[in-house]
């Protein structure tokens, strides 16, 4: 059930209802936290919660087993990662692969085609999110970052929270089962808190990301009669936004419910296009999936232990294997590689000092960052490699036709509301100033229920959230 | 606190006030497709196509005409497949009169039509989003989204855009703010990359055998639109050359000749509101004279 629908007011309502009678007992939270996220995710698709049980207890027993037998604890954790990057590996990339090979031997005039299992093709929700979050708990047990858990019901309550369970953010062991064994009641303050993030996640999902949707997918599906540079351009900036706050908005609604339950979640956006560079990008973007690979995929390669130019290898490796976790597409691939090549290439730059650092070298770095940041989004978004070599071809040819200005003026309004939006943010961190004008307290009774009004009334066409599809 | 409260009731009360009217209400047309995809009820007549027959064929035209119950079965983009006619008989009274009016267009006979998304939304509605729309939508109305724009022509006392108006009995009339022929190209797009396919014309054809020996009275006709737009689908799709009134003919269903002379569209595709009256006026004095002549 998506965040932003009847059903799902109905089962927060019921669920808090359940939660004031178990929120101070320990096993009485855990087995209803479990009994409530499985039906959560069982309301996507029965089928899927025997996948998320079989991954839950394959990891639970992996770190149980690692402290009861130290010394084959590399074949447990073995266990671990093959069990989960198998089944990642069948329900999302199987497909990819059998048509990658059937085309290879098909351009080799090969005899032979694979043919995919049926019980293969439906993809899971949010199997990326979770199994990821099931092997850092194994990663952590194995590098002894983290004692093994004893109880099944409190792994499995942190493995399946309904609020991150389905598109993030991915939460480490470490801080979550922690918060999981005490008893936390939220204060007036967090809860208004909580509020406020759950106001400004529906705002950015359902105002700003829907109504881009709308103009995305128009102009993705060759929808509209017009075409031109301005109009590619627009498109993929108002791309950039949709996916910001798409993404962004459902992180914010999932903290903002943990906070009603007391429990704390990272910030996972932290206004990414304010970024000055790409290393500071990935500081802001998706932080809870970004330091996840490095920390269990960069680092293990050998980080930067190794020298320059294999730290810049490994940083390649990193993001292309990041690009193939958001989907199972060469384009995804080839995102992931220009991110990879964007920061060696800033790590050179860096090391070369050719740039001074003055305010219009941060403005420039600044400019040039966002960009080459929506340049690397017309992979992501593009179904193909013929389609990414269109519309770049369509982004670079300087056919200046503004005729799609009046179709699309909705989204072009709310792409100016971004702006000012992220504009705000960013000179009330900058300038004390603007900081003080802002802050008043009436200001802040009528944000809430506006960012809430407007959710209802200025809701784009429905679309699921887009991290849904990982 | 009492100031704040004031200027909370201030805020929510402007957005009341100046609420602008929806042109295209979600909730209707939730409401309305949700209604006649999954009406209990039986009717004596009734028409299936895509939108132009959703659009086109006014049932209360028929209904006044003959007594007897008409449901307007078309849906946007639909194309004319077995499970789609078997879905339009299975809302005929078998104790009725069983009529089948089919409406045809070239985009309707394309192979990509035929995966019907539009018809599928609504027919694979979860129960509980079934019982949502029809106890809820009623009286959701006031909460339909509104678009920045909308301010803009109400401040301004402008109509611009399509105007839509849902009624019973699954047809619904369109308004185009100012008119325009934008079809043109969209259909222009929509036959080359998705043509007429033999395969599905083949299976209208066995669709509509199967109705008439069932002892359903088929029609069939092609959906009048402006002569340009005719033009175009002839000169892109084939539709003519291809004998289909011959072929819908040899099934023992009906083909009806429609004059595409006198009717007025909102965007070179659908009819306005009096064209849909006249054309439907037109369509049950057709079939009446064709009753009378084979002594129905």
């Amino acid at each position: 059930m998506a965040f932003n629908s009847l059903i799902f007011l109905i089962f927060l309502f019921l669920f808090f209802l359940g939660w004031q009678f178990v929120k101070t007992r320990k096993l009485g939270k855990w087995v209803f936290l479990c009994l409530m996220s499985l039906v959560f995710y069982a309301w996507w698709d029965w089928r899927f919660v025997f996948l998320i049980l079989f991954s839950g207890l394959l990891d639970f027993l992996c770190g149980h087993l690692m402290e009861k037998r130290p010394g084959s604890r590399k074949l447990w954790l073995w266990i671990s990662l093959v069990g989960n990057i198998g089944s990642l590996s069948v329900f999302k990339y199987s497909y990819w692969f059998l048509e990658t090979i059937n085309a290879i031997s098909e351009r080799f005039n090969c005899d032979f085609e694979l043919i995919q299992p049926s019980f293969s093709i439906i993809l899971p929700v949010g199997i990326s999110f979770y199994t990821f979050q099931s092997m850092s708990y194994t990663l952590d047990v194995y590098y002894r970052r983290l004692k093994p858990v004893k109880n099944f019901f409190l792994f499995f309550s942190y493995l399946s929270l309904f609020p991150q369970l389905v598109a993030g953010p991915i939460i480490r062991a470490k801080d979550l089962l922690k918060q999981l064994v005490e008893t936390r009641l939220p204060s007036r303050i967090t809860v208004y808190h909580g509020l406020k993030l759950i106001a400004y996640g529906f705002f950015q999902k359902m105002v700003l990301a829907d109504n881009f949707g709308y103009m995305v997918d128009r102009v993705f599906q060759q929808k509209t009669i017009h075409t031109g540079t301005p109009m590619w351009w627009v498109t993929m900036v108002i791309f950039s936004f949709q996916i910001y706050f798409d993404f962004g908005g459902y992180s914010l609604i999932a903290r903002g419910l943990a906070k009603l339950m007391g429990l704390h979640f990272r910030m996972n956006f932290n206004h990414p296009y304010t970024a000055v560079g790409f290393k500071d990008f990935w500081s802001k973007w998706h932080i809870s999936l970004s330091t996840w690979f490095r920390d269990y995929v960069y680092i293990p390669l050998g980080g930067n232990r190794n020298g320059f130019i294999w730290s810049n290898t490994y940083m390649i490796i990193t993001m292309i294997v990041s690009g193939l976790w958001h989907g199972a597409n060469w384009t995804f691939i080839l995102w992931g590689l220009l991110h990879g090549l964007y920061l060696a290439g800033e790590r050179i730059l860096k090391k070369s000092s050719l740039i001074p650092p003055t305010e219009l070298m941060r403005f420039t770095g600044w400019v040039l960052t966002y960009i080459m940041v929506v340049f690397a989004w017309v992979f992501f978004r593009a179904d193909s490699l013929e389609m990414s070599v269109h519309i770049i071809k369509n982004m670079t040819n300087f056919d200046m036709n503004w005729s799609f200005i009046n179709e699309f003026f909705n989204a072009e309004f709310w792409l100016i509301i971004a702006v000012l939006i992220e504009l705000y943010w960013f000179l009330k961190h900058y300038s004390l100033t603007f900081f003080r004008l802002t802050k008043n307290r009436y200001f802040e009774l009528v944000k809430i229920p506006t960012a809430f009004a407007f959710a209802v009334f200025f809701r784009g066409p429905e679309e699921s959230f887009i991290y849904f599809q990982f | 606190m009492i100031v704040r409260l004031l200027i909370f009731t201030l805020l929510c009360s402007a957005l009341i006030v100046l609420r602008p009217i929806t042109w295209d209400s979600w909730t209707k047309k939730e409401l309305h497709f949700v209604n006649k995809t999954h009406t209990t009820e039986k009717f004596d007549i009734v028409a299936v196509g895509d939108s132009r027959v959703n659009i086109g064929i006014v049932p209360s035209v028929i209904e006044n005409k003959t007594g007897l119950r008409v449901l307007n079965f078309g849906y946007s983009a639909a194309g004319l497949t077995q499970d789609l006619i078997n879905d339009a008989v299975d809302k005929l009274d078998p104790n009725g009169e069983k009529m089948l009016l089919v409406g045809i267009s070239p985009a309707s006979l394309g192979l990509e039509r035929c995966q019907n998304e539009s018809y599928y939304q609504w027919k694979n509605l979860s129960l509980f989003d079934r019982w949502k729309v029809s106890f809820l939508n009623e009286y959701m109305g006031y909460f339909d989204p509104i678009k920045p724009i909308d301010f803009v022509y109400a401040v301004m006392g402008r109509k611009q855009g399509l105007y839509t108006e849902y009624y019973e009995n699954g047809w619904r009339s369109v308004e185009l703010y100012p008119r325009d022929t934008r079809s043109l190209v969209g259909y222009t797009q929509v036959l080359t990359k998705d043509p007429i396919s033999l395969e599905v014309v083949e299976s209208l054809l066995i669709s509509l055998e199967e109705c008439s020996k069932e002892g359903i009275e088929v029609y069939a006709f092609r959906v009048p639109s402006i002569p340009e737009m005719w033009q175009l689908e002839n000169d892109l799709s084939g539709f003519d050359t291809l004998g289909i009134p011959e072929k819908v003919e040899r099934t023992s269903a009906r083909w009806i000749n429609i004059q595409n002379r006198e009717y007025e569209s909102v965007d070179a595709s659908h009819l306005d509101l009096e064209s849909s009256y006249r054309f439907t006026k037109c369509l049950i004095d057709s079939i009446e004279v064709f009753r009378t002549q084979s002594n129905y």
